[in-house]
C-alpha cells in the first residue's frame, strides 16, 4: 500500500469552499441506495435465483401436469386454469426477493454502516423511504421477468402436452400477470420493514417467511370458518386474492378490492412500525 | 466550533455520558481522551445526532446536527472503520456516500487519492486490512471536505508509517482553520498532535487544558534530590513550604525549585549529590488524572482559574 505523499494536498483550503450548501434532497439519498443495493453482488444473485428458481418450478410441474392431464383431467386437474397455476413457482422467487428486501435494511444494522447512512442523511424517514422504493422497483422488475417467464414457458409446454392455454392477449390474463409482477414486492417490503424492526438478517427473514408460507402450509387443512375470517386477512392470502381472485375465488379470499386493500395495508403497519422505531431508537 | 453542553446519556441504569460540557474550537487539533467506556465513542454519536441524549444539547457551528442541509458537508466523521459492508469496493462505497451527500463524484477519486488507497479501490472492502480501512474511513470523513472533523481512535491499528502520516493529516486540516476533535485512549498519541484535550473519565470532564499548559504543570513542578544527609535536609524544605516524597535512594521535591533547594542545601552545609527536575510524562499525568480524583479535582481548578 502506498502512504498518502506528503506532495498530494490534504483538501482544498477552507478558503476554497463554496459557500452555499446545497440541501440533501430526497432524489440524492435514493441515487445512494440504488448504488448500494446494485453494487452488492448478492443482490444479483437474489434477482437471478429469484428468475430462476421461479422458471424451472413452474416448467418441472408443469411437465409433471402434461404427462398425467388425460388420466386425471376430471378429477385433480378439473380446476386446472391456464393462467394462474403457473404462478405457484413465485412461491420460491418470494424467497429470493425476501433476502434482498431484509438485507437493504438488516444487513447495514449487522455491519454496523446504518452509522453512516444516518450521519449522512439525518431524515431518518427519507432513508427508510429511499430504501423501500429501490427494493419495490428491483423485486417487480424481477417478478415481471419471472412472471412472464413462467407464462410463456408454461404455455409452450401446456400446448405441447395437449393442454388447455391462454393468451397474453386476453385483459384477464394481462391484468393478473401485471398484478402478480407488482405483488411480488410485497414481502420483500415487509423484509425491508422487518430488518429495521429486528436489526437481524436471519431473524428477519425467518420472520417474513414464516407469515408468507405458513398460511400456505397450514391454509388448507384449517376449518372453513378460519380459512375465510383469519387466512383471507393474511398477506399471503390477500396477495393471491387481488391478483387471481377475479378468476379464480377460494373460500380464504377477499374480493380483490377488499384484498387490495389488506396488502396495502399489511405493508403501511408495517413501515409505520418501522418507521416509528427508525426514528425513536439509537442508531 | 462543537459546543457540547450539559450533554447526558444513559443506557437503562449505566450512565454513559454524565452532563459534559466543553467547546471543541476550530484551528486546532483537539484530543478527546479517556481510558475505555469513558463515554467518548457515545458522546461523538451523540454530537452526529445517531444516539439522541438523555439531555443536554450540542451545537455544531451554532447549528444542530439534524438541522444541517448536508450534513456531510459540514461534520465529516470517522466512528469505526470496520462498519462497512465488506462486499463493496471502496470506491463504491465512497460513491453511494458521495451521493447520498450531494457531493460531486470526482471527490471520490481526489479523497482516494489522499488517504492512499487508490490502487486498491476495487478490491472489496472487506478483504482491507486494519489500517487500510482506517484510511477508508478518512476519506469518507475528506468526502465532503468538512469544516468539522470528528475520528474516534483513527490510529487504531495503523503502522508507525500511518501514524506519522495521520499527525500530518489532523494538523494540516486543523491549520486549514477546521474544527478537529480526536478522541484516544493514550496520551502518547496525542501529546504531540494535539493543541488541546479534553480528558474524560466515567462520563465525566476530567480535564480540559492546553496541552502546552498541562505539560508546564507536570514537569518543572517538582525536583528529585539525592543527598546524603536528607534526613536533615527534608524537614527544612518543608519548613520552606515544600512537599516531599521518598523515592528510592532520593526524595522528590513538589513546591521549591532547584535554585531554592540548593540555596537551603548549601546554607545548612547539605551535600547534594543530585539536583535535577523530576519529569512526569503526560501519559503518567493522564493515568493521574483519570484515577485520581482529588488530583483532577485540583486540575480542573486550575485550569478554570487561568
Ligand atoms: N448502546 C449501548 N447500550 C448500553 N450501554 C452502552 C451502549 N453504548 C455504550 N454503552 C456503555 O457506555 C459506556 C461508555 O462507552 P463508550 O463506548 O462511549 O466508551 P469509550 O470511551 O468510547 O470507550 P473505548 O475507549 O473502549 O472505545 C460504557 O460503559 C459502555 O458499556
Ligand atoms: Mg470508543
Amino acid at each position: 500500500m502506498t502512504t498518502a505523499t506528503s506532495s498530494t494536498p490534504t483538501t482544498a483550503p477552507i478558503a476554497a469552499r463554496t459557500v452555499s450548501t446545497p440541501r440533501v434532497r430526497f432524489r440524492d439519498t435514493l441515487a445512494s441506495e440504488w448504488t448500494k443495493l446494485t453494487s452488492l453482488r448478492s443482490t444479483w444473485i437474489c434477482v437471478a435465483l429469484g428468475i430462476l428458481l421461479a422458471l424451472g418450478f413452474t416448467a418441472l410441474r408443469s411437465a409433471a401436469i402434461g404427462n398425467t392431464w388425460d388420466a386425471h383431467r376430471q378429477d385433480m386437474y378439473a380446476n386446472f386454469n391456464p393462467v394462474t397455476w403457473p404462478l405457484d413457482g413465485t412461491l420460491l422467487s418470494t424467497i429470493a426477493l425476501v433476502v434482498i428486501g431484509v438485507s437493504v435494511a438488516a444487513g447495514e444494522y449487522t455491519s454496523g454502516m446504518i452509522h453512516l447512512t444516518l450521519a449522512a442523511t439525518p431524515r431518518r424517514g427519507q432513508v427508510l423511504a429511499a430504501k423501500a422504493t429501490v427494493v419495490a422497483g428491483v423485486t417487480i422488475a424481477t417478478g415481471l421477468i419471472a412472471v412472464l417467464g413462467m407464462f410463456v414457458v408454461s404455455q409452450f409446454i401446456y400446448e405441447s402436452a395437449g393442454m388447455p392455454t391462454a393468451s397474453l392477449t386476453n385483459p384477464d390474463t394481462v391484468r393478473v400477470l401485471a398484478a402478480m409482477s407488482v405483488l411480488a414486492a410485497v414481502f420483500p417490503l415487509m423484509g425491508v420493514a422487518a430488518g429495521v424492526l429486528l436489526r437481524s438478517t436471519a431473524g428477519a427473514i425467518t420472520t417474513v417467511l414464516a407469515l408468507s408460507f405458513v398460511p400456505e402450509i397450514l391454509g388448507g387443512l384449517l376449518p372453513p370458518w378460519w380459512q375465510e375470517h383469519v387466512m383471507s386477512v393474511l398477506p399471503s392470502k390477500a396477495i393471491a386474492a387481488a391478483a387471481v381472485g377475479h378468476i379464480a375465488p377460494q373460500p380464504a379470499y377477499h374480493a380483490p378490492a377488499i384484498a387490495a386493500v389488506l396488502v396495502v395495508g399489511w405493508v403501511a403497519a408495517a413501515f409505520g412500525a418501522a418507521y416509528v422505531v427508525l426514528k425513536r431508537r439509537d442508531a | 466550533m462543537i459546543e457540547v453542553r450539559e450533554l447526558t446519556k444513559r443506557y437503562g441504569n449505566v450512565t454513559a455520558v454524565d452532563r459534559l460540557s466543553f467547546d471543541v474550537k476550530p484551528g486546532i487539533v483537539t484530543g478527546f481522551l479517556g481510558p475505555n467506556g469513558a463515554g467518548k465513542s457515545t458522546t461523538m454519536r451523540m454530537i452526529l445526532g445517531l444516539d439522541r441524549p438523555t439531555s443536554g444539547s450540542v451545537r455544531l457551528d451554532g447549528k444542530e446536527y439534524g438541522s444541517l442541509a448536508a450534513p456531510m458537508r459540514e461534520v465529516g466523521a470517522l466512528l469505526d472503520a470496520k462498519a462497512v459492508q465488506g462486499g463493496r469496493s471502496a470506491r463504491q462505497h465512497l460513491r453511494w456516500v458521495a451521493q447520498a451527500s450531494r457531493i460531486p463524484e470526482r471527490r471520490v477519486g481526489e479523497v482516494l487519492d489522499i488517504v492512499g488507497v487508490s490502487e486498491v479501490a476495487g478490491r472489496k472492502a472487506g478483504t482491507f486490512s486494519l489500517g487500510m480501512s482506517q484510511r477508508l474511513g478518512i476519506a469518507c470523513a475528506l468526502l465532503g471536505d468538512p469544516r468539522i472533523l470528528l475520528f474516534d481512535e483513527p490510529v487504531n491499528g495503523l503502522d508507525p508509517e500511518g501514524i506519522r502520516w495521520i499527525r500530518t493529516l489532523l494538523k494540516r486540516l486543523a491549520a486549514e482553520g477546521r474544527t478537529v476533535f480526536v478522541s484516544s485512549h493514550l496520551m502518547t498519541e496525542m501529546e504531540e498532535t494535539a493543541d488541546h484535550v479534553i480528558v474524560i473519565g466515567r462520563g465525566r470532564v476530567v480535564a480540559d487544558i492546553d496541552v502546552e499548559t498541562l505539560r508546564q504543570q507536570v514537569s518543572g513542578a517538582q525536583v528529585r534530590v539525592v543527598s546524603p544527609q536528607a534526613g536533615e535536609l527534608a524537614p527544612l524544605l518543608q519548613r520552606a513550604g515544600a512537599s516531599i516524597t521518598h523515592g528510592e535512594g532520593a526524595i522528590v521535591v513538589r513546591g521549591l525549585d532547584a535554585a531554592r533547594i540548593s540555596d537551603i542545601a548549601a546554607d545548612h552545609r547539605i551535600r547534594l549529590h543530585e539536583l535535577a527536575p523530576y519529569r512526569v510524562s503526560l501519559e503518567a499525568a493522564f493515568m493521574e488524572l483519570t484515577h485520581n480524583t482529588l488530583e483532577y479535582s485540583a486540575l480542573v481548578r486550575e485550569e478554570a482559574r487561568s
